[in-house]
């Protein structure tokens, strides 16, 4: 791929598998969403429900992280999840994000809890569905059949079922491209069984919510009543541990990180005796109570907020997934990858824009390209140097990550690792922020337009900044590590 | 918490009118504008809710007629030896509301500086377009046609094209000008404009200053059309689309100053529009500085309030001094035109090559500041409710107009290093 060549990482890490997964979020991005952009704008029926879709049930990345049923030790590498938020924020921030948050709930789940009957039910992702190619190409008929995996046991059980009421199977397809697909989904054809939400509920008069509310929204501490599991942030929830139960209580309306209108569940960071802690909490769940304007935000359009408030909503114990300040952060680290991931796909987009507008821009009046008057260049340089550095800490990082014994989530040196990845997270963001910025003043009036598409992007990231958590919690939580600050 | 009025303002050089025009438009900002400002912003289209807005202030209050002599019905601000601060106090006032309203009012009176200010002031076209602007409670808008599709920012490089680029054609036919050309970007277009100043050559790739011609031409002119508004980041208020002008006649005299007054009064109108944006920013800084201080005064981070945490209260601290040294900044440019006595021609190289780069620092600053102020609200900062994105998209655009940041820095260089061949 192109990318490639112009901004290396470094490819020992990087499996067959996750170039041909690059390769087809490459294409869903593309297909679905780059070449609608100017007619669609920011539409979220239109546009990004549609493409959320595509990418669910056609690339399969429902599948990515968990795919349902059997405990898998391991679950998929944070050098995947980058490759394929890096495409997908290419073609929007905003998915990224929110599959950050759903993939870090999801990463956390299978890790921990991957053979947990309970929450299998509640929280996996379901069977592989028919159309899920993970070869999205437009010129295959994927409703014509793709054979997913051939290895795919068809003599599927009911699926297991939580909040719906109906039952789906999983059909097994043909194609032509099935090696390649076999690498790529080697690992999901063990999740044929479970998945809590059917077919039936997904039905097409539900859209555009479908695929949505299949999606876990990340709810995480910010400014409030201070909390000590929290270093000064307000708990989002308290948990109250009980007889087999745990009841958790929001002292105050929350908002999930991203798509809190539309996600079907929540992993809600709460207080519980004293410690940092996470629970899933179904959308549904009595007392989970979900409403109210929903505010508008500068950017990432794909994400819907809306307030949650938690009432005195009682839980099985399971769904307690973690507790402790390590596995708290591993959970966290995930998600602030995959937002990193994210930006620097965001900025390869605004690379793409830049390129394409330098091509003939003059200026002075003497046929002289923009791109080669000195001052311009010297900006572009500076453009250039910080994506390509971006993307070779994202990959870093995910390399980081993936070593050693953080599939347990409580391994050694985790706060190390998560000091590095906000470190890391927010040194992207920072870059990504600047880029934009620069690139802007480079473009003028075309790069406040929205036609030229890259003040989305401009906004979208200024947005994730603030997503990410107050600037004063993220320093002082680097201050700690690097320094033994104890703020206060 | 400290207000608004003790950022530090020079009390010494203030118009007379400046408490009473101050109050009058802080009144009908906070009454008509800061409590629908969010909606304004979906509103760029159609200005259905904007409208009343500027109804009240340029027509009710009267605010067009500010530049026109006032035995024409005007307000005699074109005349007054505090266009400068009295401008600034007005724009920053209306800026701190909403900077697209801003723009789109000052605008209306940019292209007007051509024929209303002395040693320039054209009394026959005062007296012709003094009745669009005076006799009316209509909102009435004026537009600067400058820039053009093939060159950008190309037509405010004057010190180095003077105007060798502009390829808006004015070609004089007996005792009228006949204009061919196709512009993009005026703020107050989009269907908004009734006048237009347009900037033309009469004999396009010559670097003559005669050649350089402003022209205006009524929007109802046979041969002008206006395109539908362009969707930005922010500015809403403020409608940006493409002119193009066909086969138009004028009669001859409506060429503002004459062949070389044109281009020198000209930068008259640059340096002007810098002052503008230097207030626009002074007031999307005040109101940050508002917002921001009651944010952090009613929340609560690690069981105290937010402003009592040191590393907040440096941050705040520093968003202080932004909007104390850019409102300094800004009064003391518009100072310096209102005093050419000691600082020299609005129109001189120096004063458009300062006020380039006060633009350029008050920018920078600003977006800086309003990044830093979203970050630090957290979540609560990229909320459209909570105002302060709204001015960050909107102060970007600040920076980038007027040829933006590099043709600023190049201005500034050139005069202050004698840089000769950029």
């Amino acid at each position: 791929m192109r990318y490639q060549e112009l901004f290396p990482v470094p490819s020992a890490r990087i499996a067959e598998s996750d170039e041909l997964l690059a390769e087809s979020v490459f294409r869903w991005a593309e297909e679905r969403v780059v070449s609608k952009r100017r007619k669609l704008g920011e539409s979220f029926d239109e546009l990004l429900t549609p493409a959320l879709l595509a990418l669910l049930d056609e690339v399969g990345l429902r599948h990515l992280v968990w795919s349902g049923g059997e405990t898998s030790e391991t679950t998929t590498s944070p050098t995947t999840l980058v490759v394929a938020l890096e495409q997908v924020g290419r073609a929007d921030l905003g998915l990224a994000a929110v599959l950050a948050g759903h993939f870090a709930l999801q990463r956390v789940l299978v890790r921990c809890h991957g053979g947990n009957p309970s929450l299998e039910k509640g929280f996996s992702p379901g069977p592989l569905s028919r159309k899920t190619s993970g070869n999205f190409s437009p010129s295959v008929d994927v409703d014509a059949g793709v054979d997913v995996d051939a290895d795919v046991d068809e003599d599927v059980d009911e699926p297991a079922r939580n909040h719906s009421t109906t039952t789906t199977t999983t059909t097994t397809t043909t194609s032509t491209s099935t090696g390649r697909v076999k690498r790529l989904f080697k690992s999901f054809k063990e999740g044929v069984r479970g998945g809590n939400f059917s077919s039936e509920k997904f039905s097409p008069r539900e859209l555009p919510l479908r695929g949505w509310s299949e999606l876990g929204a990340l709810v995480l501490p910010d400014y409030g009543p201070a909390s000590p599991a929290f270093d000064g942030l307000g708990a989002p929830a308290v948990a109250m541990l009980g007889r087999g139960t745990v009841v958790i209580e929001s002292r105050r309306p929350v908002r999930p990180q991203h798509a809190g209108a539309d996600a079907g569940w929540f992993g809600v960071a709460c207080e519980l005796e004293g410690e940092p802690a996470l629970v899933v909490v179904p959308g549904d769940a009595a007392g989970a109570l979900r409403g109210g304007e929903v505010p508008k935000k500068t950017g990432l359009r794909a994400s819907r907020d809306a307030e949650l408030t938690l009432a005195g909503v009682e839980l099985p114990e399971d769904h307690v997934v973690l507790v402790g300040a390590a596995p708290y952060s591993v959970l966290v680290s995930d998600y602030r990858l995959g937002c990193a991931a994210g930006c620097v796909g965001a900025l390869l987009a605004a690379h793409a824009i830049l390129r394409d507008w330098s091509e003939d821009r003059v200026i002075k009046g003497q046929g002289r390209l923009l791109r080669d008057n000195p001052l311009a260049a010297a900006l572009m340089g500076r453009i250039g140097a910080r994506l390509a550095t971006s993307r070779l800490l994202v990959h870093g990082l995910a390399d980081l990550l993936g070593t050693g014994s953080s599939d347990a989530l409580d391994g050694a040196g985790s706060t190390g690792r998560s000091a590095t990845t906000l470190a890391v997270c927010s040194a992207v963001l920072d870059a990504a922020a600047s880029n934009l910025d620069e690139t802007m003043e480079l473009m003028a009036s075309a790069g406040y337009a929205t036609e030229w598409q890259l003040e989305r992007s401009w906004r979208d990231v200024k947005t994730l900044q603030t997503v990410l958590g107050p600037a004063p919690a993220r320093l002082a939580e680097l201050a700690a590590h690097s320094f033994g600050c104890e703020v206060r | 918490m400290k207000t608004i009025d003790e950022i530090t303002r020079p009390k010494e050089y203030l118009t007379p009118l400046d408490r009473h025009l101050g109050d009058i438009i802080r009144r009908w900002a906070e009454r008509d504008v800061m409590p629908r400002r969010r909606e304004f912003d979906e509103d760029w289209k159609d200005h259905a809710l904007i409208e009343p807005a500027f109804a009240s202030l340029m027509g009710e209050l009267g605010l067009q007629r500010m530049l026109f002599p006032e035995d024409l019905g005007g307000m005699g601000f074109g005349r007054s030896s505090y266009l400068g601060t009295g401008g600034f106090r007005i724009f920053e006032e209306i800026a701190r509301a909403d900077s697209g309203i801003a723009v789109a009012f000052g605008v209306t009176s940019w292209p007007l500086l051509m024929i209303c200010r002395p040693p320039h002031e054209n009394r026959r076209l005062c007296e012709q377009f003094a009745p669009r602007f005076c006799s009316t409670t209509r909102p009435v808008f004026a537009a600067n046609a400058m820039t053009e599709p093939q060159g950008g920012a190309d037509i405010e490089n004057l010190d180095l094209l003077r105007g060798r680029t502009i390829r808006t054609r004015a070609v004089r036919d007996g005792d009228q000008w006949v204009i061919n050309g196709h512009k993009l970007w005026p703020t107050n277009t989009g269907g908004v404009a009734d006048l237009f100043g347009v900037v033309c050559s009469t004999d396009p790739g010559s670097s003559d200053p005669r050649d350089f011609a402003f022209i205006f031409v009524p929007a109802d002119t046979l041969g002008v059309t206006q395109g539908g508004p362009y969707q930005k980041a922010g500015m809403a208020a403020d409608k940006n689309g493409d002119v193009w002008f066909e086969d138009v006649r004028v009669p001859d005299w409506y060429r503002a100053c004459g062949p070389g007054d044109d281009f020198t009064y000209f930068k008259e109108v640059v340096s002007f529009g810098l002052m503008g944006s230097l207030a626009f920013t002074s007031g999307v800084l005040l109101n940050t500085f508002e917002i921001l201080g009651d944010f952090a005064a009613r929340t609560s981070y690690r069981g105290r309030l937010l402003k009592e945490n040191d590393d907040v209260a440096g941050a705040l601290a520093d968003l202080a001094t932004d909007a104390e040294v850019v409102r300094i900044v800004g009064y003391q440019y518009a100072r310096m035109l209102d005093r050419p006595d000691l600082y020299g021609a609005p129109w001189s190289d120096e004063i458009v090559a300062k006020g380039r780069a006060y633009k350029c620092f008050a920018c920078d600053r600003a977006v800086s500041a309003l990044g830093r102020a979203m970050e630090l609200m957290g979540r609560h900062g990229s909320d459209r409710s909570g105002d302060v994105e709204k001015h960050w998209r909107d102060v970007k655009i600040v920076q980038l107009w007027m040829g933006g940041k590099q043709l600023g820095q190049m201005e500034a260089a050139r005069w202050f290093y004698d840089c000769e061949t950029l």
